[in-house]
């Protein structure tokens, strides 16, 4: 058969960006924890065989001031291991303007990539987010300049949000405020178990939605199997 | 129906499925124990779907809800025949080492026989897609899995199922209703009301998707246009609201390989593809336009009966008077006659039998006798119209009968014929038989007239017959050397 002049067109996109906490709070075995993690993770997602939507990666790490972005987003056959180290302040904000502007940028996440997936991962509240104080208004929050271009803009208005909360000081109502969605329901984490157990929730959920008929559909796994009942918040 | 499937650790060949009820009331957990209850008892009295289906084969006791079923060890996932690396080079590996086109279309005719038999059987299968059939991996067999949600057809206006890409477009109306309303906040997929009848013409409708995929591998509502734009583009022409990409007025074409070598016939029949095109335009939203399952199953069954093999790389193709010996795979023209492999739409019990019986007749071209192929097939075939006539060629030594030549009614209305060869190497001694009534075989006697051409001569002839469609002007009688 000739197929010298068949181009076959390359799967879709599967974007997942992740968004890691790294300040000071998060020194030691949370970060350690997630660094474990985060490879098994890339490691899962290396196996997938034949995909339909093909996974691609980006890291953005928020801490000490700033916003990086440690991996741009590309296929996660070309990803390496990735090692964390904390310090600094928290400001989420700006991984928020970030992440907002490479979802819009079509040169980074193109037309026929299908809808991308926000991971957020944080022990603290926002240092960026001018006025918040864990006593403020529900509605205050989402009043929030940085998370309202995530909730409002064209493309990642559309984008499906995970998150999990490490430690008691993370106010949840942040964590519901970027999820925005009424069935997905925000993790909290008390100790080291359930940051594995989230990953392991990210990367089924993207997992399974990169083999699926129409990977297009978000996939939330099944919490209530997966973590205790004080662990999950809707 | 979601649920976790788990498997036992002493008894292997069994596994649990137990369904998610965390959402149901008291009373939907009662419907749904009695349905369970009413699937095994239906399907394990009926003997033909019995072994088709995984039907529960008891029910889960206590609180839980949910059943064991037999586990198809030897089967592979139907899914796994449509997944395929995207980029060229692997894709060319895959295909050389997957697509098998006789077991493509055997798994065709099985799906098809079986959904016929569910339909027959007063019953819809309702969610019929690729990951619901597990093939066998070396036998012609399938076993259709997660069938906790078929139901009576009578029952059609229950709660409506289905996988995104499988379903007729009548079940996804009000799906876009629904959509308007949720914006840019995610939502259960689970929670979108569908609405439409599920129907036999709906199962027809998954089943034409599922198998037009198997041997195009490809979606027939994503073309080119589609595969170049927004992953929404994408999950619309899923949905079916794109043209099928085979559409003669419409511009959603597809240039990959195999649907044009589908389109072109060379893998699978005109009647087929006239089948496909019945389901996919007139009958999109149409469902009474549709074709039934059997009309698939039986273009499917003589489908493979067309089937040859290319000499040089082994590929099979459909062998057809357009197209001749030309293999799709490398291009090769088979020197040789034709070599069909037929009788593949026979059961192994059937063709011993008529072995056997031909064994006990006296052959009908002996040496005293003569006869003209052309007056005797003409005649019989008219006057069984439901027939095929194959010639066989007796070996001696083995006394066996082989096929050689099938020979089949084209043209009802001149009563022309074509002839489709399996092997002009062997000894020119056949039999002419008629496959469903050996009494036919009298009548031959009565038509016998001289006309004897060498083997030579009789090749040539062949060839010439099978260049044309239709009309056999003479045709030697083979003789016995």
């Amino acid at each position: 058969m000739d197929l010298a002049n068949y181009m076959r067109k390359e799967g879709r996109a599967l974007p997942v960006f992740l968004l890691v906490d790294i300040s000071g709070s998060m020194r030691g075995e949370k970060i350690e924890t997630v660094n474990v993690a985060l490879k098994e993770m890339i490691n899962s997602f290396k196996k997938i065989e034949n995909p339909i939507g093909v996974i691609e990666l980006c890291i953005i790490t928020f801490g000490d001031q700033k916003a990086q972005v440690v991996k741009p987003l590309s296929k996660i056959l070309d990803t390496d291991q990735f090692e964390f180290s904390a310090g600094g302040s928290t400001p989420m904000g700006k991984a928020f303007d970030v992440v907002s502007d490479m979802i819009e940028d079509y040169e980074i996440v193109s037309r026929r990539a299908y809808t991308p997936t926000i991971v957020l991962i944080s022990d603290g509240n926002p240092t960026d987010f001018d006025g918040y104080s864990s006593t403020m208004k529900d509605d205050d929050i989402y009043e929030w300049e940085a998370l309202k271009r995530l909730q409002y803009g064209i493309r990642s208005s559309k984008a499906t949000r995970l998150a999990m909360g490490i430690g008691a000081d993370m106010d949840s109502r942040i964590l519901r405020a970027f999820i925005n969605n009424e069935s997905i329901p925000a993790i909290k984490a008390r100790d080291n178990d359930t940051i594995s157990k989230f990953f392991k929730w990210v990367t089924m959920s993207i997992s399974v939605r990169s083999i699926s008929v129409n990977p297009d559909v978000p996939v939330i796994g099944d919490t209530e199997d997966l973590f205790d009942k004080g662990e999950i918040e809707f | 129906m979601e649920g976790s499937v788990f498997v036992s650790k002493d008894r292997p060949e069994f596994v649990i499925k137990l369904i998610n009820t965390a959402h149901m009331g008291n009373r939907a957990k009662l419907e749904l124990r009695e349905h369970l209850m009413w699937l095994k008892n239906t399907i394990g009295a009926n003997n033909d779907l019995k072994n088709k289906l995984a039907v529960p084969k008891a029910l889960v006791e206590g609180d839980d809800i949910g059943y064991i079923m037999y586990r198809a060890t030897e089967h592979d996932s139907l899914k796994s025949y449509i997944t395929f690396p995207s980029d060229i080079q692997q894709f060319e590996q895959w295909y050389k080492l997957n697509y098998k086109l006789k077991k493509r279309l055997q798994i065709a005719s099985y799906l098809f026989n079986s959904l016929e038999l569910i339909h027959i059987s007063g019953l819809l299968f309702t969610d019929l897609s690729p990951n619901n059939i597990m093939v066998h991996k070396n036998k012609n067999n399938l076993v259709f899995i997660d069938t906790d949600n078929m139901r009576r057809k009578r029952d059609s206006y229950l709660s409506v199922v289905g996988t995104d890409g499988y379903m007729a477009p009548e079940i996804y109306i009000g799906l876009n209703e629904m959509n308007k309303k949720i914006n840019s906040v995610e939502f259960d997929k689970s929670e979108l009301p569908k609405s439409g009848r599920l129907s036999i013409e709906s199962d027809v409708f998954s089943a034409a998707v599922i198998v037009f995929q198997l041997l195009t591998l490809q979606h027939p509502f994503i073309g080119d246009a589609v595969e170049d734009g927004t992953a929404e583009d994408e999950t619309a022409a899923l949905r079916c609201e794109t043209d099928y990409i085979l559409h003669k007025n419409k511009s959603n074409i597809s240039s990959t390989p195999f649907v044009q070598l589908f389109d072109k016939c060379q893998i699978v029949t005109p009647k087929i593809r006239d089948l496909f095109y019945r389901t996919f335009v007139d009958g999109k939203n149409n469902p009474y336009l549709r074709p039934t399952a059997i009309e698939f199953a039986e273009a499917f069954d003589e489908a493979q009966d067309l089937l040859a093999s290319c000499e040089k790389c082994g590929s099979d193709f459909m062998y057809l008077p357009e197209t001749e010996n030309l293999c799709w795979d490398c291009e090769n023209r088979t020197e040789r006659r034709v070599v069909l492999q037929i009788f593949t739409g026979y059961e192994e019990a059937d063709r011993e039998k008529l072995i056997a019986d031909i064994l006990r007749d006296n052959p009908l071209c002996g040496t005293n006798q003569r006869y003209r192929f052309v007056e005797a097939c003409s005649v019989i075939l008219e006057e069984n119209k439901d027939k095929y006539l194959y010639l066989r060629h007796f070996e001696k030594t083995t006394k066996r009968s082989h096929p050689f030549a099938k020979i089949a009614l084209v043209d009802t209305i001149s009563g022309t014929i074509r002839l489709q060869v399996v092997d002009t190497s062997i000894i020119p001694a056949c039999y002419l038989i008629d496959r469903r009534s050996p009494q036919t075989r009298k009548r031959i006697d009565d038509l016998r007239r001289a006309n004897e051409f060498s083997m030579e001569q009789f090749a040539i002839l062949f060839d010439v017959v099978q260049s044309r469609v239709g009309k056999i002007e003479t045709i030697g009688m083979l003789s016995r050397k």
